[in-house]
């Protein structure tokens, strides 16, 4: 009894058992040798076991493969989002850049088109200008002044009292120079006054500023005419002024006081620039020697100039 | 025999990863050779009998070239001889600890590779050196993952280890005298 679990437990072999051993090794070595030998002539030729086997193998390799490259698309689009955090700074920072490029872009292509046209109002027949640009606003609301640059070596000729004018209308007069430098009274200073006609009309007003606010205060001339004016009306300069060129933009009527009939009629007149934005001006030098009476129009007012009709 | 079906189902899920793996993984030669890994802790496991480890080594590598696509025979004959290189090791070795089992796995790995390429050989022109740099990177991939398929091993075994009930308990017994 002992004797037969102790061999069953693995005690001393045979040496038949060896041979034995022996045996089925070199057997089981050569099998899949001749196995190899025989179908290194046709290695593309499948037995009906390797077909039943790659037919059960493709559908579970191809749910294999599905899963994996879900697992993957997961991991990659939900939780592995370090590098999409990091392309995404990148991404805002050149966004941000390039929008400063573009605005910077859109603010060198509005200059340049406001250069072309204070070209074409500087290259204006008639009255001779000097382009300056604007390098301050003014420092006190009581003080409605700018200081300027004019182009190098045109400051001897610019004198006290000449017009300023912007793409958009009548800016001021130059009250002061210093060298290549000077101080530009804006129209709007409760100081500074002007005579004014309203195109549609053909009513004269004069202008002066409103002190603390950015407007003209405009006394209308008493008459028929004076009862026209109405909102929203255009003002430009008329012949009186001295020094100043004609049918130059001054603003729109924003309110008329007073009603029809009266010795007085006031009206509040926005300005066509916005002196807050100004940037390049022009200082009008000489006025055009004056047209012959003939080649005027009769009773057709000048269209104004400047960009805002 | 449930223990030898379990391991040729566990080797063919494997193999399924591996060729799976190979599709996407951009380097291909660093797909480990689970297969090979099992076939290998069947040599280097006791308590396998020589002819059934000899014939799961002979299933898996035909598995092996099926999926592979490789001559038939190629892998059941270098699988073999690996496991009989492995029993040997086991006898006249000693065969524990992981550290030896990553190393053993290297060896073995990447001899397997060479014996592949030989083989291969046989039926298409030689790969060169670079066929070499990529066993090596195989090898290596494979002596890495052995740990792990090694513990799967082992919990096949646990799982598939019969406990003896009380009649088998007391026929070992023996008699005191």
């Amino acid at each position: 009894m002992a004797t037969n679990s102790l061999s069953a437990w693995g005690g001393p072999r045979a040496p038949r058992r060896r041979w034995r051993d022996l045996f089925l090794c070199l057997l089981l070595v050569a099998v899949p040798a001749l196995f190899l030998r025989a179908n290194l002539r046709s290695p593309q030729q499948l037995n009906f076991i390797d077909r039943g086997i790659l037919k059960v193998s493709s559908p579970l390799q191809s749910g294999l493969t599905s899963v994996i490259r879900g697992a993957v698309g997961l991991w990659e689009g939900y939780v592995s989002l370090v590098h999409v955090k990091r392309q995404n700074d990148l991404l805002r920072a050149e966004n941000a850049r390039l929008r400063e490029d573009a605005a910077r872009a859109r603010r060198e292509a509005a200059a340049a088109a406001r250069y072309e046209e204070l070209l074409k109002l500087r290259d204006d027949k008639g009255a001779a200008k000097v382009a300056a640009r604007v390098i301050g606003a003014d420092a006190s609301p009581h003080f409605r002044v700018v200081r300027v640059s004019f182009a190098v070596g045109t400051g001897p000729s610019i004198k006290k009292d000449m017009p300023v004018l912007a793409l958009d209308g009548l800016v001021g007069r130059v009250r002061r120079v210093y060298g290549d430098y000077g101080d530009v009274q804006l129209a709007v200073d409760p100081t500074s006054t002007f005579d004014a006609v309203v195109p549609r009309t053909g009513t004269h007003c004069l202008l002066d500023g409103i002190p603390g606010k950015n407007r003209f205060r405009c006394r209308l001339e008493a008459g028929a005419a004076a009862d026209e004016v109405k909102v929203g009306d255009l003002l430009v300069t008329s012949q009186h002024n001295a020094n100043m060129p004609r049918a130059v933009t001054i603003g729109r009527v924003a309110r008329v006081e007073g009603s029809r009939g009266t010795v007085h009629r006031d009206a509040e007149v926005l300005p066509a620039v916005d002196f807050s934005r100004l940037t390049e001006v022009l200082v009008v030098l000489s006025l055009p020697p004056p047209a012959p009476p003939e080649s005027q129009p009769a009773r057709r007012p000048r269209a104004p100039r400047g960009l805002i009709q | 025999m449930s223990r030898a079906i379990l391991f040729c189902l566990v080797g063919f899920g494997l193999l399924l990863v591996q060729s799976t793996l190979r599709q996407l993984l951009p380097v291909v030669a660093l797909v480990p050779d689970p297969a090979l890994l099992l076939v290998l802790y069947l040599g280097l496991t006791p308590r396998q009998s020589a002819w059934v480890g000899a014939i799961l080594a002979i299933v898996l590598g035909y598995l092996t070239d099926l999926l592979g696509a490789a001559p038939k025979g190629l892998h059941a004959l270098v699988y073999v001889l690996l496991f009989y290189a492995a029993r040997g090791a086991q006898i006249r070795l000693l065969t524990r600890g992981w550290i030896f089992e990553v190393w053993f796995c290297l060896l073995a790995a990447f001899l397997g590779g060479f014996l592949v390429m030989l083989g291969r050989a046989l039926a298409a022109p030689a790969v060169g050196v670079r066929g070499y740099l990529v066993a090596v990177l195989q090898a290596a991939a494979t002596a890495a993952t052995a740990p792990v398929v090694f513990f799967i091993g082992r919990r096949i075994d646990r799982w598939t280890s019969r406990v003896p009930d009380g009649h088998e308990r007391d026929s070992l017994k023996v008699p005191l005298k």
